[in-house]
């Protein structure tokens, strides 16, 4: 184990680009979490004098349509965005796997009736129901970050199950068998980790999602309601402006880049370093 | 890259060279030279028919023509009728016993779009559907004073009122055809297809139905039977095209897709620098207002008195909202009856922005500041849920305002945003605390509906028994000299009240291209296009017409290049 | 298979019905007083005033002869409206997932058998553009850039009313396309490149190498078909999503399609629309979810289901 270990650090570390994304999510995560103590300026402070103003000294990323300090609604907003982020990703790929796996491995009435479930599940397309959970949900971080995670977990379930279904027949595991391991030892000893690589993509893939789905519903007006900030209401909130004061625009939008992009670089650099290849050797 | 590749490119871009750049502007007309007017509609409407059409559109104008329209004065102008009746002309008789007979003379050579004579017939029966049951015509309980509809003769209409009312002479903005609708009961006409749709929709407007490609536009063509005369219209294709988004208008009037649009007064400082059009701050008779709401015990305890709301009011910066948030686009109100309206009336007590005059207030009131800086008076706490429509980004904008002002003086509120159809259904319940909300006003000036006691849309819980009764009497009174006393009463009672704050007064702000010719923008429901008639439109081969009025209270805006909006404050 | 769109139904009926505000919040929405006698006739002729149940067996007994019912915003069938927006939607729709198939196959076997070059890194990071950033974001800004700064292509609609031409609806298609696409692009040129990655790693590959295989063989039959499986239930997934998932670009570029139709029909709480275009939509996830699995059977010999 130890000796895997060593090879996944080494390997990870030889991923350029992941290595830099964790440092960049790391420094972000924590500047957005220190904000009450970073931020110049109190999050509701409304100067209607000093509306829209480009980047200066006393505003360093510019004020909004309300007068306020961009980059103190920057950090604020990292904050819910992040959350939504991590706990829909969280929720969703655990819940995902955990159905994908069970319905893989056992195949038979239970992968038929957990499969139908998934197809319950998929037959309402997604931005649709959120659009009509958001109608009854208060408009706040948890409460979205939830009904996000609730709806993304069909996707993993149904990759987790074509691996499962996939590596059930390997010789490994039939030998796993043969020397009468239990299911669940097999399910979460050696099917599991060679699935490891699509769930931490698509781990990886779902908090990107999830902030993304955040902004699209605050877009349409639902999603987490002024005055408390998230990138994605941010970026709605300025779209009119976007020709004439793109600080508006392009504050918000490019944090929600970096940190999806960071994200899915470090799930990329995760899934090489754990090279489900080394693993499928018996 | 491969031969294959290459003419791809190559197909694409000579597409592009051939196909693009096509903007409304610039090839106003089609191919053959047809004046084709190009509009950015901001929704689709349901109905052809106005009055079952719960959203009152331009659309259904350009088609359809009533007794009356109005122009952009407010004022009520003639359309198929003659004259309007009033009591001067003789055309407005009062019986013995309290009735009223209302006789209005039509135009003679009018035809529907079909080719059948619009009679008095077709009045009568519009009347007949709008107060049969299940017209779902939303001001149908005006209807119902008419007790009666004549026609002597195929010209002339004539109503038997129950009694003398102040808004007679705003019905009938539309007529339906007898001829295609007559033999059909109400449901089936409000069901029925191919008139609220389609093909068999007919008016007797300058414009008749075309087509309608569901999502995307209507288009109507031009009526060459117009009874106005053969010169008219002078545009031979309009496409209303429906762009929901309010962006997405914004970008297309920039890039010159369109001759007409309605963006929001935020946008405005946008179009600054971009050429060939002009923009027309309309006011549209819709007022911002502060509402407070005693319906609940809390709203009760904090709300009930009115020096206390007073002082909730004097520390608000209107001035500052209108100025600064809104851009200077729009004017701080302190009635509901807007200026460009005869019935306004400016000398009602006033709410100035006067914080510390605020905390004088609320300290005498017993609220003293604790300490966590809000105040408190017998243990509880001066704090309350501010109920927020999603999506609203001005109300909601101007809700953040207020929030941080009233900070300033030590109250405490919060939000609660709902998603629009359940914050409609709560805000009917009337168990909300307050809100910052909009109500468009008809061209009549009658309140009563908004702050009677038992007015259908007061759901602020607030009522005044001598308030009510000098509305209700404005109500039932039709002579200006005579209805405007009662009307300045009933503002200045409301105001001495402080129920609530109006805060501004809305305005559409219109981008016309300067190809446009004849148009007169209007805040009313009748909307900009009430005399599409006589509008004109300047394609590029042809010589400029540079007839452009304006609304009294629009506002050009150019700047110093002539072109495109630098906003003022208008006063 | 009728059970499960029986349950489905039931499921999307409460769900909708629970969410708070009736259809007569669309007539109060203009500020303008209506009548509450109007509200009340209103909310009874739509039905909406009996007990969900009640509403629900109406709706399923229509539904089960061939009647979606008529919508509450227009009177209209709403077969027949949500009928009219279709060619609009598989117009687009079906022109994003062609370029997004072709160019994610390209992007993502590239990616794979190149892994680390140039190639893969830029790839990798225009891929994960298309994930990374809001999808209303870049519209706005290929809106902005391509539509009214250099005014190369319209800002909206499907075509130019009166003046109209196939090139011009083609012009029309390629900002929303172009977007639409690049979503998809992103995910699965992803999937696709992890999952070739997996698979050339694979023992069996190795067999087919000493064989003495050529490599097109190599790659192309032997990893590329099992790297497919994931690859494909991912598309199977996104175009069953196909009605619903473009309601962003839909609104931003004007397009007249069902996803924009049912936000709308949301917001107005028209039941019959609402439940029309999801059973639409149910009915299209369960056919391409048994495509899905058919490929699946032709893919990989080992899998076989009854």
């Amino acid at each position: 184990m130890s000796e895997r270990g060593a090879g996944f650090g080494a390997r990870l570390a030889r991923h350029r680009l992941a290595v830099v994304s964790l440092g960049v999510l790391i420094v972000l995560a924590a500047a957005c979490a220190a904000a009450p103590l970073l931020a110049p300026y109190p999050f509701d402070a409304i100067d209607l004098a000093h509306i829209r103003q480009p980047p200066s000294l006393h505003h360093l990323m510019g004020t909004d349509d309300l007068g306020r300090d961009l980059l103190t609604r920057v950090l604020y907003g990292g904050r819910v965005s992040i959350l939504i982020g991590v706990l829909a990703a969280l929720l969703g790929t655990g819940l995902g796997s955990l159905v994908g796996s069970l319905a893989g491995y056992f195949g038979g009435r239970l992968d038929n009736a957990l499969m139908r479930l998934t197809d319950v599940a998929y037959s309402i397309p997604t931005l649709p129901l959120l659009i009509v959970l958001a109608s009854y949900t208060r408009a706040t971080a948890v409460p979205m970050a939830l009904i996000i995670g609730l709806l993304s977990w069909m996707a993993t379930a149904r990759v987790v199950r074509g691996e499962v279904l996939a590596l059930r027949e390997t010789a490994f595991v039939e030998a796993a068998r043969g020397i009468g391991a239990t299911h669940g030892r097999i399910i979460v000893r050696h099917v599991l980790p060679n699935s490891v690589g699509p769930i931490v993509v698509g781990a990886t893939l779902a908090v990107g999602n999830a902030i993304i789905i955040e902004s699209s519903l605050s877009f349409l007006g639902l999603g987490v309601q002024p005055p408390t900030p998230t990138w994605g209401n941010m970026l709605m909130d300025a779209q009119s402006t976007m020709a004439t004061k793109p600080w508006l625009t392009v504050f918000p939008g490019a944090a929600i880049l970096i940190v999806v992009l960071a994200v899915n670089f470090l799930g990329d650099g995760l899934q090489d370093a754990m090279d489900p290849s080394a693993r499928r050797e018996p | 890259m491969s031969a294959a590749w290459r003419a791809g490119c190559a197909a694409l871009l000579a597409a592009a060279a051939f196909g693009c750049v096509s903007g409304a502007d610039d090839a106003g007309g089609g191919a053959d030279g047809r004046k084709i007017l190009r509009v950015a509609y901001e929704r689709e409407i349901d109905v052809l028919n106005p009055f079952t059409s719960q959203n009152l559109a331009d659309i259904q104008f350009s088609m359809a023509e009533g007794l009356v329209t109005t122009d952009e004065h407010n004022r009520y102008v003639p359309v198929l009728a003659r004259v309007i009746p009033t009591e001067r002309n003789g055309l407005i008789v009062r019986n013995a016993d309290g009735s009223v007979d209302m006789t209005w003379p039509l135009h003679e050579n009018v035809r529907w779009h079909d080719g059948a004579p619009f009679t008095s017939a077709d009045v009568c029966f519009t009347w007949r559907f709008i107060v049969s049951t299940g017209s779902q015509t939303y001001n149908r309980d005006q209807y119902l004073g008419i007790r009666g509809c004549s026609a002597p003769d195929p010209h002339t209409v004539v109503f038997h009122w129950d009694g003398m009312y102040a808004y007679y002479d705003g019905l009938f903005e539309a007529i339906l055809p007898e001829h295609v609708l007559g033999g059909m009961s109400t449901e089936e006409i409000v069901n029925d297809t191919p008139f609220n749709r389609g093909p068999a929709f007919v008016g007797t407007g300058p414009f008749r139905f075309a087509e309608w490609k569901a999502g995307e536009y209507i288009r109507v063509v031009r009526n060459d039977d117009y009874w106005r005369g053969s010169a008219y219209p002078a545009i031979d294709e309009i496409v209303w095209a429906f762009v929901p988004d309010a962006n997405t208008r914004l970008n297309a009037m920039r890039a010159h897709q369109y001759h007409f649009a309605r963006i929001l007064p935020t946008q405005v400082a946008e179009l600054e620098g971009v050429g060939g059009y002009d923009i027309h701050l309309i006011s549209s008779n819709t007022f911002l207002h502060f509402d407070l709401n005693v319906n609940t015990e809390r709203g009760r305890r904090l709300f009930g008195s009115r020096d206390v709301r007073a002082a909730l009011f004097h520390a608000i910066d209107r001035r500052a909202i209108a100025d600064l948030l809104m851009q200077g686009t729009v004017r701080v109100a302190e009635t509901p009856i807007h200026p460009g309206n005869p019935y306004h009336y400016d000398a009602v007590p006033t709410f100035d922005f006067d914080p510390e005059l605020a905390r004088q207030m609320l300290d005498a009131a017993g609220w003293t500041v604790g300490p966590d800086g809000v105040r408190v008076r017998d243990g509880r706490r001066f704090a309350f849920t501010l109920l927020n429509r999603a999506g609203a980004a001005d109300r909601i904008a101007v809700a953040q305002v207020i929030q941080a002002q009233l900070k300033d003086v030590g109250v405490e509120v919060r939000f609660e945003t709902l998603e629009s159809a359940a914050f409609t259904q709560r805000w009917r319940s009337g168990r909300w605390e307050a809100e910052v909300n909009a109500w468009f006003l008809p061209a009549d000036p009658s309140l009563t509906g908004l702050y009677a006691c038992d007015g259908p849309n007061n759901m602020t819980g607030f009522c005044d028994l001598a308030l009510d009764a000098v509305m209700k009497a404005s109500d039932r009174t039709a002579a200006f000299e005579d209805r405007k006393p009662l009307l300045d009463r009933v503002q200045a009672m409301l105001a001495a009240e402080a129920w609530s704050l109006p805060i501004y007064y809305n305005v559409v702000p219109e981008v016309v291209s300067r190809r446009i010719g004849g148009y007169r923008g209007s805040g009313t429901n009748f909307g900009s296009f009430w005399n599409l008639w006589e509008w004109t439109l300047d394609t590029p081969e042809g010589a400029r017409t540079p007839d452009v009025r304006r609304a009294l209270d629009a506002t050009e805006v150019p700047d110093a290049s002539g072109t495109g909006a630098t906003p003022g404050a208008p006063r | 298979m009728i059970p499960l769109v029986l349950g489905i139904t039931i499921v999307l009926f409460a769900v909708i019905q629970a969410a708070p505000g009736g259809p007569e919040g669309a007539l109060l929405q203009s500020g303008r007083f209506i009548d509450p006698s109007v509200i009340e006739a209103y909310r009874h002729r739509l039905g909406v005033d009996r007990p969900v149940p009640v509403q629900y067996v109406r709706w399923l007994g229509s539904a089960l002869r061939g009647d979606l019912g008529i919508s509450f915003s227009t009177t209209r069938p709403v077969t027949e409206m949500i009928l009219e927006r279709l060619p609009a939607t598989v117009e687009l729709m079906g022109v994003s997932f062609a370029l997004a198939a072709v160019l994610a196959f390209f992007v993502g076997i590239l990616s794979a058998l190149r892994q680390y070059s140039v190639f893969d890194h830029l790839g990798t990071g225009l891929s994960f553009l298309g994930i990374a950033m809001p999808v209303f974001w870049f519209a706005l800004i290929v809106q902005l850039v391509f539509a009214v700064e250099l005014g190369w292509l319209p800002v909206s609609g499907t075509e130019t009313v009166g003046a109209t031409s196939l090139g011009d609806r083609l012009l029309h298609l390629v900002l929303p396309a172009v977007v639409l696409s690049l979503r998809y692009v992103a995910g699965w040129s992803r999937y696709l490149r992890s999952s070739l990655l997996g698979s050339l790693r694979a023992p069996y590959v190795r067999t087919a190498r000493a064989k003495g295989l050529d490599e097109v063989t190599v790659v192309g039959v032997h990893a590329l078909r099992n790297a497919l499986i994931p690859v494909v239930s991912i598309m199977a997934l996104d175009l069953s999503g196909l009605f619903s998932g473009a309601v962003i670009t839909e609104t931003v570029f004007a397009w007249p399609g069902v996803g924009r139709l049912f936000v709308q029909a949301m917001f107005a709480r028209d039941y019959p629309l609402l439940m029309g275009i999801l059973l639409l939509g149910s009915v299209m996830v369960v056919l391409f979810n048994l495509v899905a699995d058919l490929v699946y059977g032709i893919l990989d010999p080992r899998i076989r289901y009854e």
